[in-house]
């Protein structure tokens, strides 16, 4: 087991930024996020691992090695902060050489290892130049060669994207993915983009108010994510109210009665009692549009209003009005509607949950 | 409207030059006495009939003046190098936020030295140094003059610690840096031209202190400012070798400012 953290909290003053997390990595070359809105403790997190801060409780161990006294300087793990900190009094060169010094490595290993690692993020021949002569992205890509030249047990990686632009993200993003799987080192990997943990993760761990809500792997969180909270920060989920009518706990099968009356089937994530008050969830892309005459009185199907059309080029935006509850429709640009039309949509692959306590959606 | 903007343009020009001339007025008389072999004042105030370094060379002639320059820059370099070791960690603390409630303390104390007249801090050193046997002492010296010098080399510290992003130290950390090294390789070589401020001015801070020499130090420690006032009517009437003695001590002053301008490329703050 590369890396285990248990039950770790932490406090500042009267903030609880950790509410005892704990997770573990599987594999030896693991990608693993912690997901969070900001403020709900992922730097903290990161930082805890990395013993740059003490938990107040819990334990991080890594290949079973307890690391609570070990500090930072000794745990040989390479930490890319989110604003690069690179030393500005230092050339390229000077600060991917950094570490290797402090280790005491001969001249020409140093040099040999600086090249390497400069050539893995793609930059050469920028050596000698000093980090404000770079631009972002250099500059993001020197943080990541300074601490692939440590050869670190773990990689810590905090939001190291979120200072590039759109289009640079995503370029980097893979080529980062690939570089960690090449060179097999664990990385825990922070986010507040969920679009960014879905591409990147072998598994995400989603984070709500300094506690893990849910650890799965992408699809995992995005098609049966346990609570509505992770339903709604992972992609697009739409939401609407309903009492449960029937319940079957073997399948989990639930039949919900929307506010307006119409009849739903769905994924119970917890058990549930018949009368209780639930949430449905149902992604933009499961809704789809029916001819009115097979309607009937089949399931999972509602009458909406055409609110709002929106052109995204490989695909409309649509947004629906069912008695007061905005849905989003996702659809290739084949199908035709026009505003203020009434139509039928099928729901599918719906969700639900119980209604957590002064939920008011 | 446009007429008018003229007028106080002019005014501002004019108070400029007056201002000029009384701060450089007196420098200028100062020159030329340290400079003037043969000056008959009732017959041409403005410049001296002849001109050497008579007054110069005299001054490296007499023992007991050329001991009180040597004194004034070996005082002012240990002032300068004690007072940064001094101030060292407490601007760290304060500079990094390390401990946020010490801070607004700190950062007063820093202050209180410039608020308190030298003559009342010399009164209140008297009877410790007494019992300390630190009168009359180069040390004793040094201490007094590093009071003063603290303001200055505080707030300069604080202000470079305040300039560095503290993830670097983190940052050094994770590469397996210890605090020695991080000192050594991160902070001192960031800290150059705040260092080299605060040296500055706690330099020059030393070398002009008149008054806690003069009640703690003399008569066997003695600078060129209590030399000038000596032969500036303290003791003697000697105007030439007090504007020779002046001059001496403002021109490492003026190199040293300029050079660290050069060298760093920051202005000094002298605040
Ligand atoms: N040194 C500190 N002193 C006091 N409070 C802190 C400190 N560091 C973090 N916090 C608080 O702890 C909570 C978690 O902070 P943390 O930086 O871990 O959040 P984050 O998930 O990384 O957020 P972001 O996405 O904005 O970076 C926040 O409420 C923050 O204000
Ligand atoms: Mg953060």
């Amino acid at each position: 087991m590369p890396l285990k953290v248990i039950n770790v909290s932490k406090r500042f003053g009267s903030t609880v930024a950790l509410d005892g997390i704990s997770f573990e990595l599987n594999k030896r070359d693991e990608f693993f996020s912690l997901l969070g809105p900001s403020g709900c403790g992922k730097t903290t997190a990161l930082r805890i691992i990395a013993g740059l801060l003490d938990p107040d409780e819990g334990k991080v161990f890594f290949e079973d090695e307890d690391l609570t006294y070990i500090p930072p300087e000794k745990r040989n793990f390479g930490y890319v902060f989110q604003n690069y900190a690179l030393f500005p009094h230092m050339t390229v060169f000077e600060n991917v050489a950094f570490g290797l010094k402090l280790r005491k490595l001969p001249q020409n290993e140093i040099r040999k290892r600086v090249k390497e690692s400069l050539e893995m993020v793609g930059l050469t021949g920028l050596e000698n130049r000093r980090p404000r002569q770079l631009s972002g992205g250099q500059q993001q890509r020197v943080a990541i060669a300074r601490v692939l030249a440590i050869q670190p047990r773990l990689l810590l990686l905090d939001e190291p994207l979120s200072n590039l632009d759109a289009k640079l993200r995503e370029k980097v993003r893979f080529e980062l993915k690939d570089l960690q799987k090449r060179l097999g080192i664990p990385a825990v990997y922070v986010t507040h983009d969920q679009a960014e943990a879905l591409v990147l993760s072998d598994r995400i761990a989603v984070m709500q108010n300094g506690k893990i809500v849910q650890i799965g792997s992408p699809s995992e969180i995005y098609r049966r994510p346990s609570t509505a909270y992770v339903a709604d920060f992972i992609g697009i989920s739409n939401f609407m109210k309903g009492k449960v009518v029937e319940y079957d706990s073997s399948s989990r099968e639930v039949l919900v009665e929307t506010d307006v009356g119409d009849l739903i089937k769905g994924y119970a994530t917890q058990d549930l009692r018949k009368g209780e008050k639930v949430m449905l969830s149902i992604r933009p892309e499961n809704i789809k549009v029916i001819n009115s005459e097979k309607i009937a009185k089949e399931h999972n199907i509602i009458k909406v209003n055409v609110k709002r059309i929106t052109f995204l080029g490989d695909s409309y935006d649509y947004r629906l009005d069912y008695s007061g509850w905005e849905l989003r429709m996702k659809t290739l640009p084949d199908i035709i509607l026009h505003e203020k039309q009434q139509i039928f949509v099928k729901l599918m692959d719906i969700l639900v949950f119980r209604m957590e306590e002064g939920e008011k959606r | 409207m446009r007429a008018g903007k003229h007028s106080p343009d002019l005014l501002s020009i004019g108070v400029i030059i007056l201002l000029g001339i009384y701060i450089f007025g007196p420098l200028y008389l100062m020159l030329l006495e340290s400079v003037a072999e043969v000056w008959y004042r009732g017959r041409q105030w403005w410049f001296p009939q002849q001109v050497g370094i008579k007054w110069y060379e005299f001054i490296f002639r007499d023992p007991d003046i050329f001991r009180a320059i040597w004194l004034t820059f070996i005082i002012a370099v240990t002032v300068a190098g004690f007072t940064i070791a001094l101030c060292m960690l407490p601007a760290y603390t304060v500079g990094t936020g390390k401990l946020k409630r010490l801070q607004e303390v700190l950062e007063s104390m820093g202050s209180i030295p410039q608020t308190i007249p030298a003559v009342a801090l010399g009164v209140g050193l008297l009877p410790i140094y007494h019992t300390l046997g630190l009168l009359y002492s180069f040390h004793g010296v040094v201490f007094a003059h590093s009071i003063g010098a603290i303001p200055y080399v505080f707030r300069n510290l604080v202000r470079g610690f305040n300039s560095i992003d503290p993830s670097l130290e983190d940052a050094a950390r994770t590469l397996g840096a210890g605090w020695l090294t991080i000192i050594r390789k991160i902070y001192i070589p960031i800290l150059k031209p705040y260092l080299a401020a605060a040296a500055v001015l706690a330099f020059a801070w030393s070398i002009n202190e008149f008054v806690l020499t003069m009640l703690l130090g003399f008569p066997q420690i003695t600078n060129i400012a209590v030399k000038v006032y000596q032969n500036a009517g303290g003791y003697y009437w000697s105007p030439h070798l007090a504007g020779s003695l002046s001059v001496i001590l403002i021109i490492p002053s003026m190199i040293i400012l300029f050079v660290i301008e050069r060298m760093t490329g920051i202005k000094l703050q002298t605040v």
